[in-house]
């Protein structure tokens, strides 16, 4: 696959999970070209032994991670402004809530729920994490239920 | 807003856009050719550092004439410490141990930042002992021509250059260290941390 398709394919999916990471557009939007750059210099050695958005994933997630060096610790998201229930036609502000109910969890459940939105099969964000399948299963269950409890509870205000 | 289940967030996720927040892939390529650029000129001019220092000791320690053969093996000390002083503490250091390897598993690459950071701190630590321990044998083999020339002088001289080197060593030296250590420990106890979070249950 050329790199541009790759990136147009990839890019807005990295974009969400570095979203979700970091809270922040103009820093997403960074971490993703920091993605790219990296996958096309790493491309060479990519060996199929997992699809290549895994492999993508698999960079982008540890991109993140590496934020660490910028400030000492993601902070949380504060709580949530109001979102006003005008009508159920604003998408955007709902999806600014759930970027916000993201980055509300831990770090790495955020990385982690950002590839289950994203629909990868566990196996593959297992790959991607390090974490064992049985591990993984349990940890999905958990941030699942306190993500979806929080967007209710924010979005009842 | 209405009652959403998990599905629905993921529905809502899948169908979000990334704005016009994303550069095309041009833009992402041109800049890929700008860090390579970059990567090859900062290469470029290590190496030409290097030459002209190892060729600056060289002209020192052979042009002048020295009585003793201790100043010149002095003088060369002083340099080659400053040099890896300057190397360790900058460039090399980031060079020799830096993790670079994006395509590890999260876990992986979290340990690799750890240990990467331990290796920090151990140079950090003996590198800046080692440091010192050559500028000092390389200045104190350097006054020795010069010194020996006159007691008085020479005891003046070796006084206030030991005590310089003592303050340097007990106080600057475990300052910086102190400061490093601090540093280093905190982002190493951030990494275990999200390591620890990423293992539990």
């Amino acid at each position: 696959m050329e790199f541009e398709e790759l990136y147009t394919a990839y890019s807005p999916k990295v974009f969400r999970l570095c979203l979700g990471y970091v809270n922040d557009r103009d820093w997403a939007k960074d971490l993703t070209q920091e993605t790219f750059i990296q996958v096309w210099q790493h491309l060479p050695k990519f060996r199929n032994e997992s699809s290549l958005g895994t492999w993508i994933f698999r960079i982008a997630s540890n991109i993140c991670l590496r934020q660490i060096d910028r400030s000492s610790r993601m902070p949380k998201a504060e709580v949530p402004f109001q979102v006003e229930d005008k009508n159920d036609d604003h998408k955007d502000e709902q999806m600014e809530l759930l970027y916000k109910c993201i980055g509300m969890l831990e770090e790495t459940d955020r990385l982690i729920i950002s590839l289950v939105l994203e629909d990868l099969p566990q196996k593959e964000i297992a790959g991607i994490t390090g974490i064992s399948e049985g591990n993984l299963r349990v940890k999905i269950h958990r941030i699942k239920q306190t993500l979806t409890q929080k967007f209710n509870e924010h979005a009842k205000l | 807003m209405s009652m959403q289940n998990f599905d629905g967030l993921k529905n809502m996720w899948q169908q979000a856009g990334s704005g016009n927040d994303l550069p095309d892939a041009k833009e992402v390529l041109a800049k890929v050719e700008a860090v390579r650029k970059k990567m090859i000129r900062k290469n470029i001019f290590l190496i030409t550092t290097l030459a002209l220092t190892f060729a600056f000791i060289a002209w020192v320690g052979f042009h002048y004439d020295f009585e003793l053969i201790s100043t010149r093996i002095g003088i060369i000390i002083t340099l080659v410490a400053i040099v890896s002083g300057i190397l360790f503490s900058t460039k090399l250091a980031k060079v020799l141990l830096k993790p670079n390897d994006p395509t590890l598993s999260n876990s992986d690459y979290l340990q690799q930042m750890i240990s990467f950071r331990n290796s920090m701190r151990f140079m950090q630590t003996k590198g800046m002992a080692l440091y010192f321990l050559l500028l000092s044998t390389g200045i104190i083999l350097y006054m020795y021509e010069f010194a020996s020339r006159d007691l008085a002088f020479g005891i003046i001289a070796y006084s206030l250059t030991l005590g310089w080197i003592a303050f340097n060593w007990f106080y600057l030296r475990k300052r910086t260290i102190r400061k490093q250590e601090k540093e280093i420990n905190e982002q190493i106890a951030a990494l275990e941390g999200l390591n620890s979070n990423l293992k539990k249950d």
